[in-house]
């Protein structure tokens, strides 16, 4: 066999570990590391502290910081204690025939009388709702008769009658006779027909029964009725014209305050103030100022919305709201709303009064639980421009080390040519994004950067396609017709990698920095909450495996 | 104690023979013969290429050596194309290039062993008719690696300038490793003097098969984004193996697995049939040409089967959605991580709806076709020498050729040089020998002249000397052997054997016009 071997043999081939290796692999492995879609909508999520909805002017996302000015019933409804005393003197006609009626014989007479007085704030009232209350009434007669009295109020009803007491005084030969009778005017109704204030009617109806004793000249009856804790539910009729509630509201808004306007700045901010009413009396507002602070300087904010601000309208029946909503916008204010937030105030002061039926209107009503809430909201549009907003992180780490461990042997930094990761964005934001990384020592110093600003290879995503002849007073100004696709490489070479390891990078500072299209010039861009933002990472590893023993 | 370990050492020794014989059957068979045989009719392989051709004599084989023949096929790996080393260098050179080179186009490794247990071959009906039968055992072998797969190393996935279009085609993965008996008996007949036919049945058993084979496998990396995609499908039938795959993954069966292993050895798990028919026409007393087929049929596997079958499927690989992971955060990077992949291979398991069943299949022989002629310039020379030229084709492999140069040397020896290419392995020149060495016929036959140039391959270990060296042929894509020894019936005949005789002899007429008297 070796014989036929060594015949054949036509060469010998010495091996070993160290034996050299001509050419090289160049392989290259690529993989999709991973892959996201946010939209505006999800970033914002993200800022639970914070309100976002959608502008109804626009569609556009917008900020809204909600605080509420006053939510108090406008005008307190009185509270009642009135009385009334009434004698009834018998003149010397009168004396002598209840002398002469025969004993046992009875004589009738009726008479009415009214009961009136003011309810403050009210001009004219036309009825009265009354929740709870007494009405009481105390006879004492010096007439030696038997006598029955009946006092019938007939504008003043209890469960849909009018009210009605009466009174037994019977004669045993003592005098005075007195008797008292009392009734719950609890859920009673008072119709007064637009009577100047409060005016109940009463229809007397005395009986005397003759005893066959004398009857004095100048013997009298004396009534006294009262109407005591009486506690209005409602009040209908016309309501004067006065300064009522006072208002005094200041609202912190610690997000302008760290405001940096020149890197953000918001086109169309307004104040949104929401009343809602449920009294039947219009409602005006006083006010005695409207201004941002610091804690150094107050401004005040003039202009036609706060001076020329509406009447809160009156709501039209009972258990109803009316809104009355007012804007206060760059429109209408001196300075305006943008100039005034990049002052950087740190609060929001509003006060003044409330002042009733400011036109003197008709037909007001008032219950107890009539109330007028007003509510303000700072509204945020994000329609402007931003530049610079810079966010940056340091991730602490052996790097050198790491990029060491990265490659496991026998492979090293020698056999990988380059390490290539790919971003693809495609962007519907309106607003671009640069990235830097920046490489630190154990100090914190930066020893070296991936790539210079100014090169063509740094990284950057371009913020979506605006159509730029969307006249600016349209609402779709600014907005993202097309996104914008870029795909950008960062390359980390073997030459740069092993610059790395020389360095002992103990971590890497990464710098994030937005900016809208030509912020510089002003131009503005609208968010809209649907606008995707669609990140692909991938990586690609070059090598250049040569084997050398 | 002795007892206890004499009875380990031979239950080791049972399995270890028992692997061994697994191993050996593992190396399933298909038709292998030495393409030089074809126009040695002196040899009685010779029937196996040309079926219609009478052999040259009657024969018995002598059991288990009658025929043998083993055939590599090496389309993969040649180490010594790799390197190079001059005279003055200490160690070789591994040059990169060749490898990558070297693993273009197909890449296959394949053997492939056929041994005549018993064979017989006799005339009949004065050389008109020739019978013979035999039984035989193939084993086959073969692994496909798709040149995309072996390449992997050197292009990556990912290399836009070495993968066009950035596809990885892994269709031609595949192991395939199959046993099985052929109880075989042919008859020839010469049916005038210008035709003649062969037809040859099988009984085959089967014994053992495993395959595994993918279709449309492929991994294409985006050029843009590098997404990955996979598709494809695959398959695994196996019957005859399960005890097998136990005794090697365990090193240990049960009795009962070792008497399965026995008894599907002896009575197989499977059987089928398959058929060669032959056909030879000559068109001059000196020229003849033959056309044959070999090995129409195929084997039902009906026991110990296991099959697992895919679905076709394509998976998209294109990272990880950040904005649908839920609780994703750098810290717990590692646990969102895992439970993606763990999501990932739910999804491709329910989309590869990969499937387990032992419901019996059936596998084909292999079959193949051969045309062949040869042309006798001058038959009236006692040499008689003769050019042959044949051209083969085997199911799923290339085209296969062969020329001829025959030539008698006396009534004792007859030989056959060659020169052709064979299942696309390239060139080689090959011969055939039969010698008639008094009673006995002794057949050998080459296919390839490129076994005969080896080189050696010494690992210089710097902590110890230098180990054996390892010889390999330097660059043979093929290597056929075949040998055999035969009884050779009426060798004491001292007459030149008759020449075969047509079914109709030709009969004097009459030389009258008159017509016959009876």
């Amino acid at each position: 066999m070796t014989v036929i071997l060594s015949g054949c043999l036509e060469q010998r081939f010495e091996l070993a570990e160290e034996m050299p290796v001509s050419g090289e692999a160049n392989p290259a492995f690529a993989l999709a590391l991973a892959s996201g879609s946010w939209t505006v909508q999800d970033a914002l999520d993200q800022l639970e502290s914070l309100d976002w909805e959608s502008d109804p002017v626009s569609g556009s996302a917008m900020f809204v910081q909600p605080f509420e000015l006053l939510a108090a019933a406008p005008f307190e409804l009185p509270l009642i204690n009135e009385s009334l005393s009434e004698v009834f003197q018998l003149d010397a006609t009168m004396a002598q025939a209840l002398s002469n009626l025969p004993e046992g014989e009875q004589f009738d007479i009726g008479f009415e009388t009214t009961w009136e007085w003011e309810l403050p704030s009210m001009d004219s009232v036309d009825s009265l709702w009354v929740e709870q209350g007494m009405l009481s009434v105390f006879v004492s007669s010096d007439i030696p008769m038997d006598q029955t009295i009946q006092v019938m109020c007939t504008n003043l009803y209890a469960e849909g009658s009018p009210i009605v007491l009466e009174l037994d005084l019977d004669y045993t030969g003592q005098l005075p006779l007195q008797q008292t009778a009392i009734v719950s005017t609890t859920d009673a109704r008072g119709l007064f027909g637009n009577s100047a204030g409060v005016e109940v009617l009463f229809d007397w109806d005395i009986v005397f029964e003759s005893s066959g004793a004398f009857v004095e000249k100048d013997a009298n009856i004396s009534i006294e009725v009262n109407w005591e804790e009486v506690m209005v539910s409602g009040a209908f009729g016309k309501f004067g014209s006065q300064t009522t509630v006072d208002f005094d509201v200041a609202q912190p808004l610690p997000l302008l305050a760290e405001w940096n306007p020149d890197q953000l700045h918001f086109a169309d901010p307004r104040i949104r103030l929401s009343a809602l009413n449920s009294s039947g009396i219009p409602i005006g507002i006083q006010w005695e100022q409207f201004a941002f602070i610091s804690d150094e300087e107050t401004w005040d904010i003039g202009g036609p919305d706060i001076e020329s601000f509406p009447t809160i309208s009156a709501a039209t029946s009972v258990g109803a709201w009316e809104e009355t909503v007012h804007v206060i916008d760059n429109s209408g204010t001196t300075p305006t709303l943008t100039e005034a937030m990049e002052l950087q105030p740190d609060s929001a002061i509003i006060s003044g009064q409330l002042v009733l039926n400011p036109a003197n209107e008709n037909s007001n009503f008032l219950t107890n639980e009539s109330t007028l809430q007003i509510q303000a909201a700072l509204e945020v549009p994000l329609v402007g421009w931003g530049r610079g907003l810079t966010w940056k992180d340091t991730i602490a780490g052996a790097i050198s080390q790491d990029l060491n461990a990265g490659i496991n042997p026998p492979l090293d930094w020698q056999d990988v040519a380059s390490v290539t990761l790919r971003f693809i964005a495609n962007n519907g934001w309106p607003i671009g994004l640069d990235m830097q990384a920046r490489f630190l020592d154990s100090n914190d110093a930066v020893v070296d950067s991936l790539y210079s600003v100014s090169d063509p290879g740094a990284f950057h995503i371009a913020a979506g396609q605006i159509d730029e002849s969307t006249p600016s007073n349209d609402s779709s100004y600014g907005r993202v017709v097309q996104s914008t696709q870029t795909i950008m490489d960062l390359i980390l070479t073997r030459e740069q990698a092993l610059e790395l390891l020389s360095m002992d990078c103990q971590g890497v500072e990464i710098a994030l920095t937005l900016a809208t299209q030509a912020a510089q010039d002003d131009a503005q861009v609208r968010f809209f909450f649907e606008d995707e933002f669609d990140l692909k990472l991938s990586a690609r590893v070059e090598c250049a495996i040569t084997l050398e023993p | 104690m002795c007892n206890n370990l004499g009875a380990m050492k031979r239950r080791q020794l049972h399995s270890i023979a028992l692997m061994l014989c697994a191993i050996w059957h593992g190396l399933q068979a298909q038709a292998q013969q030495a393409h030089s045989l074809t126009f040695n009719d002196y040899a009685p392989q010779h029937l196996d290429l040309q079926l219609a051709s009478q052999p040259q004599s009657g024969f018995f084989a002598f059991p288990g050596i009658g025929n043998a023949s083993v055939a590599f096929s090496n389309s993969m790996l040649h180490p010594a194309t790799w390197l190079t080393q001059s005279s003055n260098e200490d160690l070789a050179t591994l040059n990169l290039d060749e490898v990558y080179s070297a693993w273009d186009g197909s890449n296959r490794l394949a053997a492939d062993v056929q041994v005549d247990w018993f064979q017989f071959g006799k005339f009949f009906k004065g050389k008109r008719s020739f019978v013979h039968g035999g039984i035989r055992e193939f084993a086959h072998i073969s692994i496909a690696l798709p040149s995309d797969l072996l390449r992997l190393p050197f292009t990556g996935n990912a290399n836009s300038e070495l993968l066009e279009g950035g596809s990885l085609d892994f269709s031609d993965l595949g192991f395939k490793t199959e046993q099985r008996r052929s109880f075989y008996l042919g008859w020839q007949r010469n049916w005038s003097e210008k035709w003649s036919t062969g037809i040859r049945l099988n009984y085959l058993r089967g014994i053992r098969h495993a395959q595994f084979s993918v279709q449309n496998v492929g991994w294409q990396t985006d050029a843009s984004n590098w997404d990955w995609s996979f598709s494809g499908e695959g398959m695994i039938q196996s019957s005859g193996m399960w005890p097998l795959v136990q005794l090697i993954d365990s090193g240990n069966v049960t009795d009962a697995q070792v008497q399965q292993i026995k008894d599907e050895l002896l009575t197989g798990v499977g059987n089928g049939f398959a058929i060669d028919l032959g056909v030879e026409y000559r068109i001059h007393p000196s020229w003849m040409a033959f056309a044959q087929i070999n090995d129409v049929g195929g084997i039902q596997w009906k026991e110990d089967v296991k099959n697992y079958t895919t679905q076709p499927t394509s998976v998209a690989f294109a990272g990880l959605e950040l904005s649908v992971a839920e609780d994703w955060a750098m810290g717990e990077a590692e646990d969102s991580l895992a439970t993606w992949g763990s999501a990932i291979a739910e999804d491709l398991e329910e989309d590869l709806a990969l499937s387990e069943n032992s419901i019996s299949y059936r596998t084909g022989t292999g079959a193949s076709w051969s045309v062949g002629t040869e042309f006798i310039p001058w038959p009236d020379v006692r040499w008689k020498p003769s050019l042959g030229m044949m051209l083969r084709k085997r199911q799923g492999l290339p085209l296969s050729w062969r020329t001829s140069w025959n030539q008698q040397w006396g009534k004792w020896m007859k030989t056959s040089l060659t020169f052709g290419v064979r299942d696309g392995l390239g060139s080689s020149a090959g011969m055939s020998v039969a010698l008639n060495a008094g009673p006995l016929l002794i057949t050998v036959a080459a296919d390839s002249h490129r076994m005969l140039n080896w080189t050696a391959f010494s690992w210089q270990d710097g902590a110890t000397a230098e180990r054996m060296p390892v010889y390999l042929p330097t660059n043979a894509p093929s290597i056929q052997v075949q040998l055999g020894v035969v009884w050779r019936m009426g060798w004491m005949s001292k007459s030149a054997s008759p020449p075969p005789k047509p079914e109709c002899e030709p009969f004097a007429l009459p030389s009258s016009t008159s017509s016959p008297q009876f």
